[in-house]
Protein backbone atom coordinates (compact mmCIF):
# COMPACT_ATOMS: atom_id res chain seq x y z
CA UNK A 1 0.00 0.00 0.00
CA UNK A 2 1.42 3.38 -1.00
CA UNK A 3 0.35 5.98 1.54
CA UNK A 4 -1.10 9.09 -0.01
CA UNK A 5 -0.85 11.51 2.87
CA UNK A 6 0.82 11.66 6.22
CA UNK A 7 -0.85 13.48 9.06
CA UNK A 8 0.27 15.19 12.27
CA UNK A 9 -1.91 15.41 15.36
CA UNK A 10 -1.96 18.51 17.54
CA UNK A 11 -3.42 18.07 21.00
CA UNK A 12 -4.89 14.64 20.29
CA UNK A 13 -6.57 13.11 23.34
CA UNK A 14 -5.09 9.73 22.55
CA UNK A 15 -6.57 8.12 25.67
CA UNK A 16 -10.19 8.91 24.79
CA UNK A 17 -12.68 6.13 23.93
CA UNK A 18 -13.92 8.46 21.18
CA UNK A 19 -10.65 7.98 19.30
CA UNK A 20 -10.95 4.21 18.74
CA UNK A 21 -12.55 4.41 15.27
CA UNK A 22 -9.85 6.83 14.04
CA UNK A 23 -7.07 4.66 15.50
CA UNK A 24 -8.57 1.62 13.76
CA UNK A 25 -8.60 3.55 10.49
CA UNK A 26 -4.99 4.69 10.81
CA UNK A 27 -3.81 1.18 11.69
CA UNK A 28 -5.68 -0.47 8.82
CA UNK A 29 -3.49 -1.72 5.96
CA UNK A 30 -5.83 -0.14 3.40
CA UNK A 31 -5.73 3.30 5.03
CA UNK A 32 -4.68 6.11 2.68
CA UNK A 33 -3.57 8.15 5.71
CA UNK A 34 -0.48 7.55 7.80
CA UNK A 35 -0.15 8.89 11.33
CA UNK A 36 3.18 10.69 11.11
CA UNK A 37 3.51 12.09 14.63
CA UNK A 38 1.69 13.41 17.67
CA UNK A 39 2.86 16.91 18.62
CA UNK A 40 3.18 18.14 22.21
CA UNK A 41 5.10 20.96 23.83
CA UNK A 42 6.99 18.35 25.85
CA UNK A 43 7.34 14.64 25.18
CA UNK A 44 8.31 11.89 27.62
CA UNK A 45 8.45 8.82 25.37
CA UNK A 46 9.58 8.52 21.76
CA UNK A 47 6.45 6.85 20.39
CA UNK A 48 3.08 5.36 21.16
CA UNK A 49 1.57 2.56 19.06
CA UNK A 50 4.33 3.13 16.54
CA UNK A 51 3.40 6.83 16.13
CA UNK A 52 6.27 9.22 16.92
CA UNK A 53 5.87 11.87 19.58
CA UNK A 54 7.60 15.13 18.67
CA UNK A 55 7.81 18.56 20.22
CA UNK A 56 6.13 21.63 18.80
CA UNK A 57 9.57 23.03 17.97
CA UNK A 58 10.52 19.89 16.01
CA UNK A 59 7.19 19.98 14.19
CA UNK A 60 7.62 23.59 13.13
CA UNK A 61 11.13 22.80 11.86
CA UNK A 62 9.62 20.04 9.71
CA UNK A 63 6.97 22.46 8.44
CA UNK A 64 9.64 24.97 7.41
CA UNK A 65 11.23 22.44 5.11
CA UNK A 66 8.26 20.42 3.86
CA UNK A 67 5.29 21.53 1.82
CA UNK A 68 1.91 19.75 1.99
CA UNK A 69 1.85 19.08 5.72
CA UNK A 70 -1.56 17.99 7.02
CA UNK A 71 -2.56 18.27 10.64
CA UNK A 72 -5.59 17.51 12.77
CA UNK A 73 -6.06 20.28 15.31
CA UNK A 74 -7.65 18.83 18.43
CA UNK A 75 -6.65 21.41 21.03
CA UNK A 76 -9.64 22.63 23.02
CA UNK A 77 -8.26 25.82 24.57
CA UNK A 78 -9.41 28.78 22.41
CA UNK A 79 -6.10 30.67 22.73
CA UNK A 80 -4.09 27.61 21.70
CA UNK A 81 -6.51 27.02 18.84
CA UNK A 82 -5.93 30.54 17.53
CA UNK A 83 -2.19 30.13 17.95
CA UNK A 84 -2.23 26.94 15.86
CA UNK A 85 -4.49 28.49 13.26
CA UNK A 86 -1.96 31.31 12.91
CA UNK A 87 0.89 28.77 12.63
CA UNK A 88 -1.10 26.88 9.97
CA UNK A 89 -1.32 30.12 7.96
CA UNK A 90 2.33 31.08 8.51
CA UNK A 91 3.72 27.63 7.67
CA UNK A 92 1.12 26.77 5.00
CA UNK A 93 -0.09 23.73 6.89
CA UNK A 94 -3.39 22.21 5.75
CA UNK A 95 -5.77 21.67 8.64
CA UNK A 96 -8.01 18.64 8.17
CA UNK A 97 -10.62 17.34 10.56
CA UNK A 98 -11.49 13.79 11.55
CA UNK A 99 -14.53 13.84 9.26
CA UNK A 100 -12.37 14.61 6.22
CA UNK A 101 -10.09 11.71 7.09
CA UNK A 102 -13.08 9.34 7.25
CA UNK A 103 -14.59 10.73 4.06
CA UNK A 104 -11.40 10.66 2.01
CA UNK A 105 -10.79 7.09 3.19
CA UNK A 106 -14.32 6.24 2.09
CA UNK A 107 -13.66 7.68 -1.38
CA UNK A 108 -10.35 5.83 -1.57
CA UNK A 109 -12.02 2.53 -0.65
CA UNK A 110 -14.81 3.07 -3.15
CA UNK A 111 -12.22 3.61 -5.87
CA UNK A 112 -10.22 0.52 -4.89
CA UNK A 113 -13.15 -1.75 -3.91
CA UNK A 114 -11.76 -2.11 -0.40
CA UNK A 115 -13.62 -2.04 2.90
CA UNK A 116 -12.88 -1.41 6.57
CA UNK A 117 -14.69 -2.43 9.73
CA UNK A 118 -14.12 0.38 12.25
CA UNK A 119 -16.39 -1.03 14.95
CA UNK A 120 -19.07 1.63 14.92
CA UNK A 121 -19.18 1.86 11.12
CA UNK A 122 -18.17 -0.03 8.05
CA UNK A 123 -16.76 2.06 5.28
CA UNK A 124 -17.45 2.70 2.48
CA UNK A 125 -21.00 1.30 2.85
CA UNK A 126 -21.90 3.17 6.06
CA UNK A 127 -20.78 6.49 4.55
CA UNK A 128 -22.46 6.25 1.17
CA UNK A 129 -23.65 9.70 0.11
CA UNK A 130 -26.05 8.50 -2.58
CA UNK A 131 -29.26 9.32 -0.80
CA UNK A 132 -28.45 12.30 1.44
CA UNK A 133 -30.90 14.62 -0.30
CA UNK A 134 -33.71 12.05 -0.16
CA UNK A 135 -33.04 11.49 3.56
CA UNK A 136 -33.00 15.24 4.10
CA UNK A 137 -36.46 15.47 2.58
CA UNK A 138 -37.67 12.83 5.04
CA UNK A 139 -36.65 14.64 8.25
CA UNK A 140 -39.81 16.65 8.64
CA UNK A 141 -42.01 13.71 7.73
CA UNK A 142 -40.99 11.90 10.92
CA UNK A 143 -43.52 12.65 13.58
CA UNK A 144 -41.44 12.70 16.77
CA UNK A 145 -38.78 15.25 17.59
CA UNK A 146 -36.21 12.75 18.88
CA UNK A 147 -36.31 10.80 15.62
CA UNK A 148 -35.90 14.01 13.65
CA UNK A 149 -32.83 14.91 15.73
CA UNK A 150 -31.30 11.47 15.17
CA UNK A 151 -31.91 11.60 11.43
CA UNK A 152 -30.36 15.08 11.28
CA UNK A 153 -27.30 13.75 13.14
CA UNK A 154 -27.07 10.85 10.69
CA UNK A 155 -27.28 13.20 7.70
CA UNK A 156 -24.59 15.40 9.26
CA UNK A 157 -22.38 12.34 9.54
CA UNK A 158 -23.05 11.36 5.92
CA UNK A 159 -22.32 14.88 4.68
CA UNK A 160 -19.25 15.69 6.75
CA UNK A 161 -18.09 12.46 8.43
CA UNK A 162 -18.60 13.92 11.91
CA UNK A 163 -19.10 11.15 14.45
CA UNK A 164 -19.64 13.87 17.07
CA UNK A 165 -23.14 14.30 15.65
CA UNK A 166 -24.20 10.94 17.10
CA UNK A 167 -22.82 11.45 20.59
CA UNK A 168 -25.63 13.53 22.09
CA UNK A 169 -28.08 10.82 21.04
CA UNK A 170 -26.20 7.82 22.39
CA UNK A 171 -26.07 7.34 26.09
CA UNK A 172 -25.03 4.23 27.94
CA UNK A 173 -28.28 2.35 28.16
CA UNK A 174 -29.13 -0.60 30.33
CA UNK A 175 -29.73 -3.73 28.31
CA UNK A 176 -32.20 -4.88 30.91
CA UNK A 177 -35.62 -3.45 30.01
CA UNK A 178 -36.75 -3.66 33.63
CA UNK A 179 -34.04 -1.36 34.91
CA UNK A 180 -34.05 1.29 32.22
CA UNK A 181 -34.75 4.82 33.40
CA UNK A 182 -38.28 5.92 32.61
CA UNK A 183 -37.08 8.75 30.38
CA UNK A 184 -34.97 6.38 28.29
CA UNK A 185 -35.77 6.52 24.60
CA UNK A 186 -36.21 2.78 24.30
CA UNK A 187 -39.39 2.22 22.48
CA UNK A 188 -40.19 -1.47 22.56
CA UNK A 189 -40.43 -1.72 26.33
CA UNK A 190 -43.34 0.71 26.31
CA UNK A 191 -45.07 -1.12 23.48
CA UNK A 192 -44.50 -4.55 24.96
CA UNK A 193 -46.15 -3.67 28.19
CA UNK A 194 -49.52 -3.63 26.42
CA UNK A 195 -49.31 -6.93 24.62
CA UNK A 196 -51.95 -9.45 25.55
CA UNK A 197 -52.48 -12.93 24.18
CA UNK A 198 -50.23 -15.01 21.92
CA UNK A 199 -47.11 -13.37 20.59
CA UNK A 200 -43.94 -14.35 18.78
CA UNK A 201 -40.60 -12.82 19.80
CA UNK A 202 -38.29 -13.23 16.84
CA UNK A 203 -34.67 -12.32 16.26
CA UNK A 204 -33.02 -12.20 12.84
CA UNK A 205 -29.27 -12.09 13.27
CA UNK A 206 -26.04 -13.90 12.49
CA UNK A 207 -25.25 -13.92 16.22
CA UNK A 208 -27.72 -13.97 19.08
CA UNK A 209 -28.10 -10.86 21.22
CA UNK A 210 -30.04 -10.56 24.50
CA UNK A 211 -33.22 -9.69 22.61
CA UNK A 212 -35.12 -12.93 23.25
CA UNK A 213 -34.25 -12.84 26.94
CA UNK A 214 -35.49 -9.26 27.16
CA UNK A 215 -38.68 -10.28 25.40
CA UNK A 216 -39.16 -13.12 27.83
CA UNK A 217 -38.72 -10.82 30.81
CA UNK A 218 -41.43 -8.56 29.48
CA UNK A 219 -43.75 -11.39 28.44
CA UNK A 220 -43.21 -13.60 31.48
CA UNK A 221 -46.82 -13.15 32.63
CA UNK A 222 -48.00 -14.93 29.44
CA UNK A 223 -45.26 -17.55 29.13
CA UNK A 224 -47.65 -20.20 27.87
CA UNK A 225 -48.87 -17.92 25.09
CA UNK A 226 -45.57 -16.59 23.80
CA UNK A 227 -43.19 -18.34 21.45
CA UNK A 228 -39.60 -17.52 20.59
CA UNK A 229 -37.71 -17.78 17.33
CA UNK A 230 -34.22 -17.12 16.06
CA UNK A 231 -33.43 -16.91 12.36
CA UNK A 232 -29.89 -16.69 11.02
CA UNK A 233 -28.80 -15.71 7.52
CA UNK A 234 -27.25 -19.17 6.97
CA UNK A 235 -27.40 -22.74 8.24
CA UNK A 236 -24.05 -22.68 10.06
CA UNK A 237 -24.98 -19.66 12.19
CA UNK A 238 -28.41 -21.12 12.99
CA UNK A 239 -26.95 -24.46 14.07
CA UNK A 240 -24.35 -22.69 16.21
CA UNK A 241 -27.00 -20.70 18.12
CA UNK A 242 -29.43 -23.61 18.40
CA UNK A 243 -27.55 -25.21 21.30
CA UNK A 244 -27.26 -21.87 23.14
CA UNK A 245 -30.96 -21.18 22.82
CA UNK A 246 -31.92 -24.62 24.10
CA UNK A 247 -29.69 -24.05 27.13
CA UNK A 248 -31.52 -20.82 27.84
CA UNK A 249 -35.11 -21.78 27.17
CA UNK A 250 -35.51 -25.49 27.91
CA UNK A 251 -35.49 -25.04 31.72
CA UNK A 252 -38.72 -23.07 31.18
CA UNK A 253 -40.20 -25.88 29.06
CA UNK A 254 -39.86 -23.76 25.93
CA UNK A 255 -38.35 -24.99 22.69
CA UNK A 256 -37.39 -22.00 20.60
CA UNK A 257 -37.78 -22.14 16.84
CA UNK A 258 -34.41 -21.91 15.11
CA UNK A 259 -34.32 -21.41 11.37
CA UNK A 260 -32.18 -19.98 8.61
CA UNK A 261 -32.98 -18.07 5.46
CA UNK A 262 -32.34 -19.21 1.92
CA UNK A 263 -30.61 -16.40 0.00
CA UNK A 264 -31.18 -18.28 -3.27
CA UNK A 265 -34.91 -17.83 -2.70
CA UNK A 266 -34.70 -14.08 -1.91
CA UNK A 267 -34.72 -14.64 1.88
CA UNK A 268 -38.51 -14.95 1.79
CA UNK A 269 -39.81 -16.08 5.15
CA UNK A 270 -41.97 -18.70 3.46
CA UNK A 271 -38.71 -20.37 2.44
CA UNK A 272 -36.93 -20.41 5.79
CA UNK A 273 -35.49 -23.76 6.85
CA UNK A 274 -35.61 -25.05 10.41
CA UNK A 275 -32.72 -26.73 12.19
CA UNK A 276 -33.00 -29.64 14.66
CA UNK A 277 -36.11 -30.87 12.87
CA UNK A 278 -38.39 -28.41 14.64
CA UNK A 279 -41.17 -26.56 12.83
CA UNK A 280 -40.84 -23.02 11.51
CA UNK A 281 -42.47 -20.32 13.63
CA UNK A 282 -46.10 -19.46 13.01
CA UNK A 283 -45.69 -15.87 11.90
CA UNK A 284 -48.67 -15.00 9.78
CA UNK A 285 -51.26 -14.77 12.54
CA UNK A 286 -49.24 -13.95 15.66
CA UNK A 287 -48.43 -10.63 17.19
CA UNK A 288 -44.76 -10.23 16.33
CA UNK A 289 -41.94 -8.55 18.23
CA UNK A 290 -38.90 -8.74 16.03
CA UNK A 291 -35.29 -7.62 16.20
CA UNK A 292 -33.89 -7.54 12.67
CA UNK A 293 -30.12 -7.34 12.87
CA UNK A 294 -28.93 -8.31 9.39
CA UNK A 295 -27.52 -6.32 6.46
CA UNK A 296 -30.19 -5.25 3.95
CA UNK A 297 -33.12 -5.80 6.31
CA UNK A 298 -35.74 -4.33 4.01
CA UNK A 299 -36.70 -7.61 2.31
CA UNK A 300 -37.52 -9.17 5.70
CA UNK A 301 -39.40 -6.09 6.87
CA UNK A 302 -41.50 -5.91 3.71
CA UNK A 303 -42.16 -9.64 3.91
CA UNK A 304 -43.43 -9.28 7.48
CA UNK A 305 -45.43 -6.17 6.57
CA UNK A 306 -47.41 -8.09 3.95
CA UNK A 307 -49.32 -9.85 6.72
CA UNK A 308 -52.05 -8.00 8.49
CA UNK A 309 -50.96 -8.95 12.02
CA UNK A 310 -49.80 -6.58 14.78
CA UNK A 311 -46.06 -6.07 14.74
CA UNK A 312 -43.29 -4.26 16.59
CA UNK A 313 -40.15 -4.36 14.50
CA UNK A 314 -36.81 -3.07 15.77
CA UNK A 315 -34.47 -2.88 12.81
CA UNK A 316 -30.74 -2.25 13.05
CA UNK A 317 -29.70 0.01 10.21
CA UNK A 318 -26.45 1.79 9.46
CA UNK A 319 -24.82 -0.71 7.14
CA UNK A 320 -26.06 1.53 4.34
CA UNK A 321 -28.13 4.76 4.32
CA UNK A 322 -30.21 3.18 1.58
CA UNK A 323 -31.69 0.74 4.14
CA UNK A 324 -33.15 3.64 6.11
CA UNK A 325 -34.35 5.41 2.99
CA UNK A 326 -36.21 2.31 1.83
CA UNK A 327 -38.02 2.13 5.17
CA UNK A 328 -38.90 5.81 5.13
CA UNK A 329 -40.14 5.66 1.53
CA UNK A 330 -42.22 2.53 1.99
CA UNK A 331 -43.86 2.99 5.38
CA UNK A 332 -45.98 5.81 6.69
CA UNK A 333 -43.73 8.13 8.76
CA UNK A 334 -45.97 7.87 11.79
CA UNK A 335 -45.07 4.14 11.93
CA UNK A 336 -41.33 4.89 12.08
CA UNK A 337 -39.21 6.18 14.94
CA UNK A 338 -35.44 6.18 15.28
CA UNK A 339 -33.02 5.48 18.11
CA UNK A 340 -29.25 5.12 18.37
CA UNK A 341 -27.34 3.00 20.88
CA UNK A 342 -23.74 3.40 19.64
CA UNK A 343 -21.77 6.54 18.73
CA UNK A 344 -21.75 5.72 15.04
CA UNK A 345 -24.03 4.71 12.18
CA UNK A 346 -24.08 1.04 13.22
CA UNK A 347 -25.96 2.15 16.35
CA UNK A 348 -28.87 3.40 14.30
CA UNK A 349 -32.20 1.57 14.73
CA UNK A 350 -35.64 2.11 13.34
CA UNK A 351 -38.72 1.02 15.21
CA UNK A 352 -41.78 0.18 13.13
CA UNK A 353 -45.04 -0.37 14.90
CA UNK A 354 -48.05 -1.82 13.08
CA UNK A 355 -51.60 -2.06 14.32
CA UNK A 356 -51.01 -2.43 18.00
CA UNK A 357 -53.70 -1.14 20.31
CA UNK B 1 -3.53 -2.45 52.91
CA UNK B 2 -5.74 -5.21 54.23
CA UNK B 3 -9.25 -6.25 53.31
CA UNK B 4 -10.74 -3.83 55.86
CA UNK B 5 -8.92 -0.87 54.26
CA UNK B 6 -9.79 -1.84 50.71
CA UNK B 7 -12.06 0.60 48.88
CA UNK B 8 -14.72 -1.52 47.18
CA UNK B 9 -16.75 1.39 45.83
CA UNK B 10 -17.58 1.41 42.14
CA UNK B 11 -15.81 4.72 41.61
CA UNK B 12 -12.61 3.65 43.39
CA UNK B 13 -10.78 3.48 40.06
CA UNK B 14 -10.09 -0.23 40.51
CA UNK B 15 -12.66 -1.41 37.98
CA UNK B 16 -13.86 -0.66 34.49
CA UNK B 17 -17.32 0.71 35.20
CA UNK B 18 -18.52 1.36 31.64
CA UNK B 19 -21.40 -0.71 30.39
CA UNK B 20 -21.51 0.51 26.79
CA UNK B 21 -19.25 -1.71 24.71
CA UNK B 22 -17.70 1.31 22.95
CA UNK B 23 -16.49 2.68 26.28
CA UNK B 24 -14.78 -0.50 27.46
CA UNK B 25 -11.03 -0.48 26.78
CA UNK B 26 -10.07 -2.67 23.81
CA UNK B 27 -7.55 -4.68 25.86
CA UNK B 28 -10.32 -5.68 28.28
CA UNK B 29 -12.56 -6.77 25.44
CA UNK B 30 -9.67 -8.60 23.77
CA UNK B 31 -9.02 -10.69 26.90
CA UNK B 32 -12.62 -11.92 27.01
CA UNK B 33 -12.63 -12.48 23.23
CA UNK B 34 -9.54 -14.61 23.76
CA UNK B 35 -11.24 -16.52 26.60
CA UNK B 36 -14.26 -17.22 24.39
CA UNK B 37 -11.92 -18.55 21.68
CA UNK B 38 -10.15 -20.80 24.20
CA UNK B 39 -13.47 -22.22 25.37
CA UNK B 40 -15.50 -22.53 22.21
CA UNK B 41 -14.55 -26.16 21.50
CA UNK B 42 -15.38 -27.38 25.03
CA UNK B 43 -17.91 -30.18 25.30
CA UNK B 44 -19.87 -30.84 28.50
CA UNK B 45 -19.61 -34.22 30.22
CA UNK B 46 -23.24 -35.01 29.39
CA UNK B 47 -24.49 -34.40 25.88
CA UNK B 48 -26.63 -31.26 25.56
CA UNK B 49 -25.90 -30.22 29.15
CA UNK B 50 -24.55 -26.70 29.55
CA UNK B 51 -20.97 -25.97 30.54
CA UNK B 52 -20.60 -24.57 34.05
CA UNK B 53 -18.30 -21.57 34.30
CA UNK B 54 -17.31 -18.69 36.54
CA UNK B 55 -15.92 -15.19 36.02
CA UNK B 56 -14.08 -14.43 39.25
CA UNK B 57 -13.75 -10.69 39.88
CA UNK B 58 -16.18 -9.90 37.10
CA UNK B 59 -16.46 -6.17 37.93
CA UNK B 60 -19.52 -4.63 36.35
CA UNK B 61 -20.14 -7.76 34.32
CA UNK B 62 -19.42 -6.88 30.68
CA UNK B 63 -17.02 -9.82 30.23
CA UNK B 64 -19.29 -12.35 31.93
CA UNK B 65 -22.06 -11.09 29.66
CA UNK B 66 -19.86 -11.60 26.58
CA UNK B 67 -19.14 -15.19 27.62
CA UNK B 68 -22.77 -15.88 28.52
CA UNK B 69 -23.77 -14.71 25.06
CA UNK B 70 -21.14 -16.69 23.20
CA UNK B 71 -21.05 -20.04 25.01
CA UNK B 72 -23.75 -22.62 25.83
CA UNK B 73 -23.00 -22.34 29.52
CA UNK B 74 -24.24 -21.31 32.94
CA UNK B 75 -21.98 -18.71 34.41
CA UNK B 76 -21.41 -17.32 37.89
CA UNK B 77 -19.90 -13.83 38.16
CA UNK B 78 -18.32 -12.91 41.52
CA UNK B 79 -16.90 -9.58 42.58
CA UNK B 80 -15.87 -7.93 45.85
CA UNK B 81 -17.71 -4.69 45.08
CA UNK B 82 -21.41 -4.81 45.88
CA UNK B 83 -21.89 -1.71 43.74
CA UNK B 84 -20.26 -3.40 40.75
CA UNK B 85 -22.45 -6.48 41.25
CA UNK B 86 -25.56 -4.32 41.50
CA UNK B 87 -24.56 -2.58 38.27
CA UNK B 88 -23.96 -5.91 36.54
CA UNK B 89 -27.30 -7.34 37.68
CA UNK B 90 -29.13 -4.24 36.53
CA UNK B 91 -27.62 -4.16 33.09
CA UNK B 92 -27.47 -7.70 31.82
CA UNK B 93 -30.49 -9.88 31.20
CA UNK B 94 -28.73 -13.15 30.36
CA UNK B 95 -30.70 -16.07 31.82
CA UNK B 96 -27.52 -18.12 32.03
CA UNK B 97 -25.64 -15.61 34.17
CA UNK B 98 -25.88 -15.02 37.91
CA UNK B 99 -23.89 -12.41 39.80
CA UNK B 100 -22.80 -12.66 43.40
CA UNK B 101 -21.05 -10.30 45.77
CA UNK B 102 -18.23 -11.88 47.75
CA UNK B 103 -14.88 -10.77 49.16
CA UNK B 104 -11.88 -13.03 48.75
CA UNK B 105 -10.98 -15.25 50.59
CA UNK B 106 -13.87 -17.54 49.72
CA UNK B 107 -13.95 -21.17 48.74
CA UNK B 108 -15.42 -22.70 45.63
CA UNK B 109 -16.70 -26.26 45.28
CA UNK B 110 -13.86 -28.60 44.26
CA UNK B 111 -13.84 -30.01 40.71
CA UNK B 112 -17.06 -28.15 39.92
CA UNK B 113 -16.44 -25.76 37.03
CA UNK B 114 -15.76 -26.63 33.41
CA UNK B 115 -13.97 -23.31 33.12
CA UNK B 116 -12.98 -20.28 35.14
CA UNK B 117 -12.09 -16.91 33.74
CA UNK B 118 -10.42 -14.37 36.02
CA UNK B 119 -9.08 -11.23 34.41
CA UNK B 120 -6.86 -8.72 36.20
CA UNK B 121 -7.58 -10.35 39.53
CA UNK B 122 -4.49 -11.99 40.97
CA UNK B 123 -2.82 -8.65 41.71
CA UNK B 124 -5.84 -7.46 43.72
CA UNK B 125 -5.63 -10.09 46.49
CA UNK B 126 -3.12 -10.22 49.28
CA UNK B 127 -2.46 -13.91 48.87
CA UNK B 128 -2.28 -14.51 45.13
CA UNK B 129 -1.03 -18.05 45.57
CA UNK B 130 -4.06 -18.98 47.67
CA UNK B 131 -6.38 -17.36 45.13
CA UNK B 132 -4.78 -19.34 42.30
CA UNK B 133 -5.07 -22.53 44.36
CA UNK B 134 -8.80 -22.01 45.04
CA UNK B 135 -9.51 -21.44 41.36
CA UNK B 136 -7.38 -24.38 40.23
CA UNK B 137 -8.99 -26.80 42.66
CA UNK B 138 -12.51 -25.87 41.67
CA UNK B 139 -11.91 -26.72 38.01
CA UNK B 140 -12.97 -30.17 36.86
CA UNK B 141 -10.39 -32.52 35.35
CA UNK B 142 -10.34 -31.53 31.68
CA UNK B 143 -11.41 -28.00 32.64
CA UNK B 144 -9.78 -24.70 31.70
CA UNK B 145 -8.53 -21.55 33.37
CA UNK B 146 -7.93 -18.22 31.66
CA UNK B 147 -6.30 -15.72 33.99
CA UNK B 148 -4.51 -12.40 33.52
CA UNK B 149 -2.34 -10.09 35.61
CA UNK B 150 0.11 -7.20 35.12
CA UNK B 151 3.62 -8.19 34.11
CA UNK B 152 6.09 -7.16 36.81
CA UNK B 153 8.91 -7.24 34.26
CA UNK B 154 7.28 -4.27 32.50
CA UNK B 155 5.42 -2.52 35.32
CA UNK B 156 7.43 -2.74 38.48
CA UNK B 157 5.03 -2.07 41.35
CA UNK B 158 7.84 -0.53 43.43
CA UNK B 159 8.26 2.21 40.80
CA UNK B 160 4.56 2.48 39.95
CA UNK B 161 2.46 2.24 43.09
CA UNK B 162 -1.07 1.19 42.16
CA UNK B 163 -3.12 1.68 45.33
CA UNK B 164 -5.18 -1.47 44.87
CA UNK B 165 -2.47 -3.85 43.64
CA UNK B 166 -0.61 -6.09 46.10
CA UNK B 167 1.92 -7.41 43.59
CA UNK B 168 2.55 -7.95 39.90
CA UNK B 169 3.75 -11.23 38.41
CA UNK B 170 6.26 -12.40 35.85
CA UNK B 171 5.16 -14.81 33.15
CA UNK B 172 7.24 -17.52 34.80
CA UNK B 173 5.69 -16.96 38.24
CA UNK B 174 2.21 -17.55 36.90
CA UNK B 175 3.34 -20.57 34.89
CA UNK B 176 4.93 -21.94 38.06
CA UNK B 177 1.71 -21.46 40.02
CA UNK B 178 -0.17 -23.36 37.33
CA UNK B 179 2.34 -26.20 37.53
CA UNK B 180 2.17 -26.23 41.33
CA UNK B 181 -1.60 -26.71 41.23
CA UNK B 182 -1.71 -29.31 38.49
CA UNK B 183 -2.49 -27.19 35.44
CA UNK B 184 -0.81 -27.40 32.07
CA UNK B 185 0.12 -24.09 30.48
CA UNK B 186 -1.14 -23.67 26.92
CA UNK B 187 -0.29 -20.17 25.80
CA UNK B 188 0.50 -16.67 27.08
CA UNK B 189 -0.80 -13.56 25.33
CA UNK B 190 0.59 -10.08 25.93
CA UNK B 191 -0.94 -6.63 25.48
CA UNK B 192 -0.02 -3.08 26.42
CA UNK B 193 -2.40 -0.75 28.16
CA UNK B 194 0.09 1.82 29.43
CA UNK B 195 3.02 3.79 28.03
CA UNK B 196 6.16 3.04 30.04
CA UNK B 197 9.31 5.15 29.90
CA UNK B 198 11.90 2.41 29.45
CA UNK B 199 14.70 4.53 30.91
CA UNK B 200 12.96 5.00 34.26
CA UNK B 201 10.54 2.06 34.27
CA UNK B 202 7.73 4.45 35.12
CA UNK B 203 4.31 4.52 33.56
CA UNK B 204 4.04 7.96 31.95
CA UNK B 205 0.53 7.62 30.51
CA UNK B 206 -2.39 5.29 30.21
CA UNK B 207 -3.05 3.91 26.75
CA UNK B 208 -6.28 2.18 27.62
CA UNK B 209 -8.24 2.98 24.48
CA UNK B 210 -5.80 1.73 21.92
CA UNK B 211 -7.03 -1.12 19.71
CA UNK B 212 -3.41 -1.44 18.55
CA UNK B 213 -1.66 -1.86 21.89
CA UNK B 214 -4.66 -3.60 23.43
CA UNK B 215 -4.51 -6.40 20.91
CA UNK B 216 -3.39 -9.73 22.43
CA UNK B 217 -0.24 -11.12 20.86
CA UNK B 218 1.17 -14.55 21.52
CA UNK B 219 4.28 -14.55 23.75
CA UNK B 220 4.49 -10.76 23.52
CA UNK B 221 6.08 -9.35 26.70
CA UNK B 222 3.39 -6.71 27.23
CA UNK B 223 2.49 -4.96 30.47
CA UNK B 224 -0.45 -7.34 30.90
CA UNK B 225 -0.25 -11.08 30.34
CA UNK B 226 -3.19 -13.44 29.83
CA UNK B 227 -2.55 -17.14 30.43
CA UNK B 228 -4.53 -20.13 29.25
CA UNK B 229 -4.23 -23.33 31.33
CA UNK B 230 -5.85 -26.75 31.03
CA UNK B 231 -6.31 -29.25 33.82
CA UNK B 232 -5.47 -32.77 32.66
CA UNK B 233 -8.51 -35.06 32.35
Amino acid sequence: MKYQKSIYFIGWDYASPDSIALKNLLAHPLSPWRAEAIVHDEVYVPAVDGIRLITTREFLEICKNSPNIHMILSVKHPVHQKLWQRRAKDYRITIVDEGEVFQSTCQHLQATSGSMDLGIMQIPTSMSTDCIEALNDSVKKLTDGKSQEILRAYILFLKFGFLEAFRPHTKAQAENPLTRPTNDNWLLSTAWGNIEGPALAWEFSAQRTSFLEQAMLLGSASLDQWSYAFTAPDAAAATHEDRHLRTLFQPFGITPYVTHLTPALDNRLENQVSVSQTACPEWKNSQILAHINVPHPFSIVSNLAEQNNPKNLLIRLGHSPNDLLLLLQNFAPNFVSLRCDRPGPLGLHAHLKFHLP
Amino acid sequence: MGLLDHNFQLASGERVTAIAIDNIPPDHLARYEFAAECLKDMQPETENAPLIGADIFCGSGYGAHMLAQRLPCFLLGIDGSSEAIQRASQHYTDFNLLFSHKFFPFTLPPRHFDFIVSMESLEHVENGDLFFKVLSQSIKPGGRLIISAPNSEVIDLAKNPYPWHYRHFTKQEIMDMGKKYGLVHQVCMGAECTVVDKSTGKVVAGNYYSPISGKLRQDYPGDTLTHFFKKPA
